[in-house]
Order: C-alpha cells, then structure tokens, then sequence
C-alpha cells in the first residue's frame, strides 16, 4: 500500500471525525432551542444578570451590577475575579496586636504562656 | 489597540509574510547584482540555487497573500461585534482612517503577487532564465507594498477603538452619503449594468474576433485586454454592490458587498469573490505576457501560457456572471417581477 | 523518476514525504505530539471562552434596559421609595420596576444563595408557567396553612433543591437569622426546570414580603430598581438625566451589562493563555531545532538523491509537504480533541478554572458555539507559522550538492 493512500485514510478518518463532531454541534443546537426559549422566559421574570456559575462572593455572582470596589470584602483569600486580586495576597493580621479578646481572658493568657 | 484573537492572527499572518519576503528580497538583491549566465564562478552558481529560496519564498508568499485576504475580510466582520455601530465589516473598516486603504492595498498586492510568479513561472520553464534581472527588479518593486501593508496594519489595529461610534453598511452604502462608497451606490443599475455588460462584450470581441487574426491587431488587442480587466473589476464591483446585493438581500436599502460572505447567506459571497479575482488575475497576467517579445523560444512558451490564462479568465469570468445574476433571476422566477 | 500528471507528481511526492517522515519516527512524533497538545490547549481555552459568553449573551437583550443602585459611601445601599415618582417622570420612561433581592449565607453548606423576591403568582400564568416544575400540590389540610400565609412560599433553583433535599428540608425550608427570635418555614412549592439551572442554579424566588423578612428589608426600601425605556435609542440619554438629578444613584445600562459580558471571561482566557505563552516559546524554538538543524543522515540522504538526478523544487516541495502534513494533521486534531473534550467531556480540569469554587454547581452542559471562522482562525496561527519557520531550513537542504555530501562519507 502507497503512503499517499495512508495519509488519504487518515485524512478520511479526521473527515469522519469532524462529522461526527458536526453531529454532535447540530444535536446540541436542536436540543438547545427549548433550553434558549425557557431561559428567554426566566430572564424577563428575573432580571439579575450573569450565569449561576459561581456563588462563591457576591461580585462573582453579579459580576455585572456590583459595585467597584468589592474585592476582598465577604471574606480574606475569596478567590479574586479581578487582576490585582491573582497577585495580591490577603492582607496579614497574623502579627497585629488583637484588640479584640475571645473567649475567657484566663484562656488569652495560656495562650500567651504558650 | 485592542487584543482580539482576530487581530493577533492577522498580526502573526503579516509578520510571517513580511519575514519571509524580506528573505526572498534579500537574496532577490544578490541575484540582481550578481547574475552573469555565461560566468562559471562558484559564485553564480549559488546565485542560481537563491532562485529556487526566492520562488519558493513567492509562492508561499502568495499563499499566505491569498489566506490573509480573506482573513482580513473576516476579521473586519468578526470585530464588527466588539465595535459599536458596526454591523459588518464595513463599520470595522471605516472606523479609522486606514481600513478602507488597507483592503485596497491587500487587493492591488494579491494581483501583483499574481503576475509576478506567472511571470517567474514562465521565466523558470526555460534554462537560461532570460528574464531574470526583469524579474527581480519587479521582485524589489512589490516588496515595499509589502512592508506598507503591514505597517499599515499595525496602524488600523491600534487605531481601533471600542469606544468610538462607526457607521454601519447601511449608510456608507447609501444614495444619501456622499463619497465613494455611497456614489458607487448611487449609480443606478440602468447606468451601470449597460457599462459592465458593455466590457463584457468588449472582452469578448477582443478575445473571439481581433485574436483570430495573425497579425499586428492580435498583439493590440491582448495589450488591450490588460486595461480592460481592470476595468472590468471596477465595474464588477459597483455591479455587485449597486446590483447583485439588492437581490442577494432582497431588500432595495441594502447594498452592502461584505455582509453576504456570511454564514446567514450560505457563504455566498465566497464563491462570487473567487470567481471575480480569479478571472481578473488570469485576464491581466494574460494581456501583460504579450510584452514579452524576445527570445523567441521565450515568447512561444509566453504565448502557451498565454492561451491558458486566457481559457482561464474567461471560464471565471462566466462563472462570476453566473453565480452573480443567480439571485437576481431566482428571484424573478419566484416573484415575476424586479424590485 | 516523477512523471506524469501534476497531480500524480504531487501525490508521489507526498509519498515520499511520508515516507521520510516516518523514517526520523520519533523526532516527528515528538514535534506532533506538542503540535496538537499546544493547539488543543489553545483551541479549547476559546472554545470555552466563547461559549461560555455566548451562553450570557443568549439572554443579555431580556435584562432590563437600566438598573438603578444607590451608592452610599462606596456601597451599594437600600433605595427609599421616594426616588420612584421622580424617575417615573422623566419622559421617555415607561416603568421603575422596585426590586428586592440579595444573598442567603447557609453556614452548614458554605453555600450562597441569591434570594429573589417577586410577585410567584405571576409565574402561574401564561408563559412563565413552563419555566417551573410545580410541585407539592398542597392537599385539604395543608391548604389551609398555605392560604393562610401565602408570603411565605419560595421557588428554587435545581441547585438549591438538590443542597435542601441532602438536609431534608425539600419541603419546607426554615429560614432563620440571628436577631430573629424562632425561625420561619417556607414552602417550597416549586423549583425551576434544569433547561434553566445555567441562570436559576442558585435562585431562591421568594414572594415579596417574605423575601423583606428574610433580607431584612425595612418597609418602603428596596435593593434597587429596573427602568424600563421602550426606545433603544433614548436609555443613554434617560440614564445620564438619572444621574444628573440624583449624584447618589448609579446607573448600569443594558449596553454596560453586554459589555461586562463579552469581557468577563476575557481575562480569564488571556491569562490562562498567557500562562501557556512560555510553552509556546519553548515549541518553537524546539521546532526550530529540529527543523533546521540537519542531520548527518538526512544529509547523506539529500545528496544521494541529487545524485541520481532529483530537481532542486522537487527537493523543496517534498520538504514543504513533510511540514504542511505535519502541521495540518496536528492541527486538525488538536481542534477535534479540544472540541470532543469541552463539549461532549465538559472540559474537566479547565472547568475549574473557569467557573470557580463553589458549593453549587450547574451541570456545565454548554451549547456549542464553533463558529467555521474561528476553526480557520486556529488553523491559520498555526500552519502558517510553522511553514514560515521551515521554509529557509528546507531550502538549506534541498541545495546541499552531492558532492559536499559524498565526500564527508
């Protein structure tokens, strides 16, 4: 068998992968009009914006209407959407004298001794 | 400047071609400079090795040519979404001052491209390649459209910008706007159609009565065809945009040339495109071969050629007919009536 | 030795293009195994992307056309109703819609839900019926618990049903906050149909009042408003008026929403191929190692063959055919592999990285949005590349004279 004939089968086969893949487009696309009509309906009895991806924080979940100077405001570390949010780390309390005691204050002072 | 994957394709495309053309001049360079059929030195011996970099590097050249001509066009579409109040390409290509310049250049470029390696085809069908200086020197001369397109290029990507409000097909393409595109609108069918189909009919008496004749009207009128086809691409334009696309769109508002090489309009324009590009390359390369006069055995492969290019054109040319008076008459079967 | 048609000559030469290909095996196996993970990895970081905002856009012309917010030292803040009557005046607006919606924190679950609250009867008619699977037909008894206290129903997303059936509260649900002295049951008495859970995953639709008491609402504020402009080309105009008449207020259009939109996974997708970009420099420079850097057996090979009377363009071609083979073939399965993998596998791996951490996930069954365009896009980054890089390389090669090579032997 000639090379060329190999590569024409291989070729056939990419052909018939890519039609199967196109059967697959065309299917999901059928499937999908009832899916886009439904969601036409919730949309307008709803009208907050953006996909329920992610609930994580509030200005993931309503990207589009939150105000702009959300990030790190539900929780430290709250994974960032925002640019600044992948290199800046959560601030470090770690070290900050803590005003605020918890718990019984003989429990603060073992704690301390430790 | 904005990022779009569709930019950055554009920008790999031309970087790639200009890359590779500035290597083909290069050596273009030397071979100008140095050649001497006749001299046995080592020297012209790699010098005729460089033709084949330089035909290579051409021909790929050209590929790459014919790929971004039709990328361009897509990706003027494709950022017709990011940019408001574009509809199609038109709107991305208006927005600045360089998008219209850019697609006029890319069209010139794709032609002399066209003739240029016709040329050289001919030119390495023989042993002692006759035309090789001629060659290169034309070679030098193409190249600085080359490095205008793509710098021309880098300046409509920067000068793109998002926030600014550009028209959309519907109104350059329109009586009421002044300009070339709205003028080219403007012109209505019963003008223009008469001058398109006139050309047509002048093409053909060139080709089917004037070239029957041995004589010295055959070479006037195969110099002849080079003007005409020119011609004709003009007049096929303003007849696709003042004729063919009101009946592709069936609307009488709508005279827009990109918006049909959608997928809303079967890729229609695709095909109509090739066709008109094809046959206007053929037919100019065609006439331009005449020049060539000496030496003889030169000019009888000219003239094979010659006669291909000439089966060729014509060929596209009918079907560029064909395939643009399609709509026009499906929709004078369906509905009996023009609009 | 090559005759006949073009088409013939070309397909001998592929042959032999095949043929060298697979006598350096590993070497080319190893470019096309790079070849198509890069364009897999590319192409299935846009296939993503731009499904994923076309998912959004679907229904981004149903949203309202502005939303009005009260910003009260850098935050959004509780609208009083008296805004209502004075943006209701201003002509070329049709209606101010009040809005009461905000977030549920389940600390059991760590989940957030986005609580609702609307008008439910409206959902029982007409179109907006098909939308939800009613459920938990009250019978006689209950009944009469229901009507006599119908603001505390609710509607839930399939997410939220899935997270309340686990705890056993499909029925009913006890909303509780800590200044409230015992908590308050809400029936569910439907949830939305999973056509939807893209948008309704982590929705719970309360009626009105019973959605102030579970946010905390006081009467006569709300969280805030949709203004509704029948003409497109006025809501610009009617949204500066807005913010020219009351500094506090802060208008989103439905053209900012769009733009939000089309940017969100943008930068996402930018940096994640940005991360790949250094991949990208060390597959080129590999290619280029390869390609241009010939062996001594290939060498050998180039001038036996010029020897027994093989055309220099013949020489090229079979080298430009050795790489278009190579490239096409890798980038066509690159992009068949990043389509079978983020539509019909759901993209498991870069999923994760594109919707997050949560506690509630939508199935991620997205619609496939491979435009024919954006495939020749993919394509040509890739093939037309490569070629460039192997053009000079291929034409060292195919000049190399016999004799050079006959003589290092």
């Amino acid at each position: 068998m000639r090379y060329s004939s190999w590569l024409a089968i291989v070729i056939v086969a990419f052909c018939l992968w890519s039609g199967s893949a196109y059967m697959h487009f065309h299917n999901r696309q059928i499937e999908s009009e009832q899916q886009i009509k439904l969601r036409h309906q919730f949309q307008k009895a709803v009208g907050l914006p953006n996909l329920a991806i992610t609930s994580t924080a509030r200005y993931l979940r309503h990207y589009s209407i939150t105000d702009l100077t959300t990030p790190f405001q539900d929780y430290p570390a709250s994974p960032d959407h925002f640019p600044a949010g992948f290199a800046f780390a959560p601030p470090d309390y770690s070290n900050m004298p803590c005003p605020i005691v918890f718990g019984k204050p003989e429990k603060l002072t073992r704690a301390n001794t430790l | 400047m904005i990022l779009h994957p569709w930019i950055l394709g554009l920008i790999i495309g031309h970087s790639a071609l200009l890359a590779v053309f500035s290597l083909g001049v290069i050596n273009a360079w030397q071979i100008f400079r140095g050649w001497d059929y006749n001299s046995t030195e080592e020297k012209q011996f790699l010098l005729e090795k460089k033709t084949y970099l330089v035909s290579t590097v051409m021909n790929f050249a050209l590929f790459i040519q014919i790929l971004m001509l039709f990328l361009f066009e897509m990706a003027a579409d494709e950022l017709a979404n990011v940019l408001p109040g574009a509809m199609c390409a038109v709107g991305t290509l208006s927005s600045g001052s360089y998008g219209f310049p850019l697609l006029n250049l890319k069209i010139v470029s794709f032609f002399a491209y066209f003739i240029w390696l016709m040329i050289n085809y001919l030119d390495n069908l023989m042993e002692t390649y006759p035309l090789v200086r001629r060659k290169y020197l034309g070679l030098m001369l193409i190249y600085p459209l080359a490095v205008v397109e793509t710098a021309l290029l880098f300046m409509f990507a920067s000068d793109l910008d998002p926030s600014v409000i550009t028209s959309c097909c519907g109104s350059v393409y329109n009586e009421g706007t002044g300009g070339l595109g709205g003028s080219l609108a403007g012109a209505s069918a019963s003008f223009i159609l008469p001058l398109f189909f006139s050309i047509v009919i002048l093409l053909l008496i060139n080709r089917f009565v004037l070239n029957r004749r041995n004589t010295g009207r055959k070479r006037l009128g195969n110099l002849l065809e080079f003007p005409l086809w020119i011609a004709f691409f003009i007049t096929a334009i303003a007849v696709i945009i003042s004729f063919i696309s009101i009946y592709v769109y069936e609307m009488l508002s709508h005279k827009c040339p990109f918006c049909f090489m959608g997928a809303e309009y079967c890729y229609y324009g695709v095909p109509l495109y090739f066709f008109l590009f094809i046959a206007t390359a053929a037919g100019m390369t065609g006439g331009l071969l005449e020049m060539i006069e000496q030496p003889q055995a030169l000019k009888e492969k000219a003239g094979f050629l010659q006669k291909r290019m000439n089966a060729v054109s014509l060929w596209s040319m009918s079907a560029f007919i064909v395939t643009g008076f399609l709509p026009f008459v499906i929709y004078y079967i369906k509905t009996g009536r023009l609009i | 030795m090559i005759s006949g048609s073009w088409f013939e000559r070309q397909k001998n030469i592929i042959d032999y293009s095949l043929q060298s290909l697979l006598r350096r095996r590993s070497k080319n196996i190893l470019i096309l195994i790079i070849f198509i993970l890069l364009v897999f990895a590319v192409s299935s970081v846009l296939f993503i992307t731009e499904s994923l905002t076309q998912e959004m856009m679907i229904t981004s012309n149903d949203l309202p056309d502005i939303t009005v917010q009260r910003i009260v030292g850098g935050r959004q803040a509780n609208v009083p109703a008296s805004y209502i009557p004075d943006i209701e005046e201003i002509p070329g607006v049709e209606a101010v819609e009040t809005r009461v919606w905000g977030y549920f924190y389940l600390a059991s679950l760590q989940a957030n839900f986005t609580i609702y609250g609307m008008d439910l009867n409206l959902l029982e008619e007409g179109e907006y019926q098909k939308i939800v699977n009613w459920k938990n037909v009250p019978d006689e008894s209950e009944n009469q618990i229901l009507s006599t206290r119908p603001d505390f129903r609710m509607i839930v997303g399939q997410g939220v049903f899935e997270l309340l059936r686990d705890i056993q509260m499909e029925k009913a649900y006890l909303f509780y906050q800590p200044t409230w002295e015992k908590p308050i049951p809400f029936d569910i008495i439907g949830t939305f149909k999973t056509e939807t859970e893209l948008q309704s995953n982590d929705m719970m639709i309360l009626q009105t009042e019973g959605a102030r008491r579970v946010l905390e609402l006081p009467p006569d504020e709300f969280t805030d408003m949709a203004v509704y402009v029948p003409n497109p080309e006025e809501i610009d105009n009617i949204a500066l008026k807005i913010r020219r008449y009351f500094p506090e207020l802060r208008t989103i259009t439905k053209a900012q929403i769009k733009n939000t939109y089309s940017s969100v996974f943008g930068w996402k997708s930018a940096f994640v191929l940005s991360s790949m970009l250094a991949a990208i420099f060390a597959f080129l420079i590999l290619i280029w190692d390869k390609a241009s850097g010939l062996s001594p057996e290939e060498k050998r090979e180039i001038g036996i063959l010029k020897a027994v009377g093989w055309d220099t363009d013949v020489l090229l071609s079979v080298k430009l055919w050795e790489g278009l083979i190579l490239s096409g073939v890798s980038s066509l399965a690159g992009i068949l592999l990043a389509y079978t993998y983020t539509f019909q596998l759901r993209a498991p791996g870069l999923r994760e990285i594109f919707i997050g951490w949560s506690a509630i996930y939508p199935s991620f069954q997205l619609i496939p949005d491979a435009d024919p365009k954006s495939l020749l896009l993919i394509i040509t980054i890739s093939v037309v590349p490569y070629l460039a890089v192997t053009v000079f390389p291929a034409w060292k090669a195919a000049i190399t004279d016999p004799d050079v090579v006959i003589r290092n032997i």
